[in-house]
């Protein structure tokens, strides 16, 4: 499986996480394992660099969770920009698979 | 999971301590911690959970490099600001003073190109200490392409900026001369008429005032 196909939709799918809850790296990493079956899940440094961008174009912004057991984390929160952009990516992916599709 | 944390903290051993990559570094640490567990808990020996996390990691010296070159760049800036701060505060403070040795001389009364002389060598030194430390400022040259694209609209606004402020400084210098020269001649009161160069001094301040709250 070409893995550079998803690495490109990494801020996207990212984002559409951030769209249900608020959340923290390895969660969002755990339901991509989950939702694939275990097919795929991203390398940490693949995860944080796309957070680090998407915090830099203001598209999510990071707080520290209070979390009750354990230690505090930092989680991550989608801004409107962040859901414009989420809405774009996806039509954008619709045309591209269509296309895709068609040719192969 | 001790393994996980030291093998993290080997990872940032040569980085900068700042808060960026502090939050990171543990960011990291809780994230591993937690992936090792659930690896545990499904049954997996240590070895194989330890390796498994470890491989999930991936190419982090990218990441950990870009923080890096962010942290350079507020240092050298932090460090320039300090070094400005502390350069303008000794000048001000010599331009007290320099008044201060006016009137005291005055006091004693010395001759007066005594204290006129020992008037304008205290506000020369400060001011070439104010004029060196702006021109040797250094110059900010970093691989990141947006921050150095930054860096260039910021710095060439500045220069314009401080470009007028040059010339209107000269202005204000090149008439205070005249005036000054002027004035003593026609009144012959060269005891008095140095003060021209203090309001003008004033004049400059508060010229610089009036452009900075403009901004």
């Amino acid at each position: 499986m070409t893995s550079d196909i998803i690495r490109g939709h990494t801020e996207t799918i990212i984002l559409a996480h951030l769209l249900k809850k608020d959340s923290y790296g390895y969660e969002i990493n755990k339901t991509v394992k989950e939702k694939t079956n275990n097919l795929y899940e991203f390398k940490e440094a693949t995860l944080y660099c796309a957070f680090k961008r998407l915090e830099e174009n203001g598209l999510i912004t990071s707080y520290w969770g209070n979390q009750t057991t354990g230690a505090r984390r930092r989680y991550y929160k989608i801004t409107e920009d962040g859901k414009k952009t989420y809405e774009r990516n996806l039509e954008d992916w619709k045309q591209t698979k269509k296309i895709i599709d068609k040719l192969i | 999971m001790d393994k996980v944390k030291n093998y993290v903290e080997e990872l940032f051993n040569n980085t900068p301590k700042t808060s960026r990559v502090l939050d990171l570094k543990n960011e990291l640490i809780m994230d591993l911690s937690e992936k090792y567990d659930d690896l545990i808990k499904d049954g997996k020996k240590e070895s194989d959970a330890y390796k498994e996390v470890i491989s999930s990691i991936g190419e982090i010296d990218e990441l950990i490099s870009s923080i890096n070159n962010d942290y350079i760049i507020n240092d050298n800036m932090l460090k320039t600001k300090r070094k400005t701060a502390l350069v303008v505060s000794i000048s001000v403070g010599i331009y007290i003073l320099s008044l201060i040795a006016v009137i005291v001389l005055s006091e004693l009364e010395l001759p007066d190109y005594i204290v006129v002389s020992s008037f304008f060598t205290l506000v020369g030194i400060a001011t070439c200490m104010i004029v060196y430390h702006f021109m040797s400022l250094p110059k900010y040259i970093k691989n990141d392409e947006t921050i150095v694209e930054e860096f260039k609209e910021w710095k060439n606004k500045n220069s314009k900026k401080s470009e007028i402020k040059k010339t209107i400084n000269s202005i204000i210098w090149t008439l205070t001369v005249i005036i000054y020269l002027l004035v003593s001649f026609s009144t012959m009161a060269w005891h008095i008429t140095w003060i021209v160069f203090i309001i003008a001094s004033l004049f400059e301040q508060v010229v610089k005032l009036i452009m900075a709250m403009k901004e």
